[in-house]
């Protein structure tokens, strides 16, 4: 019987097709696994258009509360009540310290007495940095 | 050194050649598909808050609008309403100060006008209870791109 004789110069070749195969797997993976991650506590929301919209690039400490189009509110895929919502905008004001930016995503088709009653809200627990979420609307 | 691929044939190199260009490619199209996102890209509207005066008194609030602002005729009111006596019931009509304008293109034209004496009169938008916010988010962005830099949203 012949036994193989590794000590040469050549060494053992291995393939690396494979190896990079199952690497790009697992990064594709991790990188779409963390996206779907972040979108999954935002509902489908037909958000106003805008054309003063900007990027939200802020990297404050922020709450999005989410208005449905018939009135319901969300906060973290949570269902809230205005009170609800006024008291875990109080808890997190207290946990972070500094003032909070409020998001606020709206339906189009939601009556304003939601909105005013939510930016009621941000003014009495002292939130004065409130964004609308909105599309950017087409320049016509 | 003989690597798998100098062996055989020209074809066998070929074929051998193929299956994890195939595999890179393949993967690439999943890559650019998967991270390509199909949602509209959102944007933030900075927005300002007008709080009603009784608000403001039991509020420990530090509000950009002062209350008396609120009913001095120094600022502009812009009532947004659901017109109820016309055919199609979602048309909408707006009022500044009280006089009623019958389309949003004349209510941009009134406040470019009014806007371009003075660009930081404060303007109040105060959309009436039932109105969408889609109407009042779009009279607030009409203000902004007439140049103004005090608009408020009326909180109640």
């Amino acid at each position: 019987m012949k036994i193989p004789d590794y000590r040469g110069s050549q060494g053992v070749n291995i393939n690396m097709t494979p190896m990079i195969d199952v690497t790009f797997l697992l990064i594709i993976f991790f990188l779409v696994s963390s996206h779907l991650a972040k979108q999954e506590n935002f509902l489908k929301l037909d958000l106003p258009t805008a054309n003063a919209g900007t990027s939200d690039f802020s990297d404050a400490p922020t709450v999005t509360v989410q208005v449905l189009a018939s009135g319901e509110y969300q906060v973290t895929s949570q269902v809230m009540t205005l009170e609800q919502i006024r008291r875990a905008i109080l808890i997190r004001r207290q946990t972070e310290g500094v003032p909070m930016r409020i998001r606020i995503r709206t339906d189009r088709m939601a009556e304003y007495r939601h909105i005013a009653a939510l930016l009621k809200i941000c003014s009495s627990t002292g939130n004065t940095d409130i964004v609308f979420a909105v599309y950017e609307g087409n320049k016509s | 050194m003989k690597s798998s691929y100098s062996k055989g044939s020209q074809r066998a190199s070929v074929d051998s050649m193929m299956t994890p260009m195939i595999d890179v490619v393949f993967l690439l199209l999943v890559f650019f598909l998967a991270t390509s996102s199909f949602q509209r890209l959102e944007q933030a509207l900075p927005s300002s808050v007008a709080a009603a005066p009784e608000a403001s008194q039991q509020g420990n609030t530090v509000q950009q609008d002062p209350p008396q602002d609120f009913t001095d005729l120094s600022d502009i009111v812009v009532r947004i309403q659901n017109n109820k006596n016309a055919l199609t019931p979602n048309l909408v009509e707006y009022a500044i100060n009280n006089e009623t304008i019958g389309s949003l293109d004349l209510l941009s034209d009134r406040l470019a006008r009014i806007l371009k004496v003075r660009a930081d009169i404060p303007l109040v938008i105060d959309p009436a209870d039932d109105v969408s916010a889609g109407e009042a988010i779009r009279v607030y962005d009409l203000a902004k791109a007439n140049g103004s830099v005090a608009v408020f949203l009326v909180a109640r």
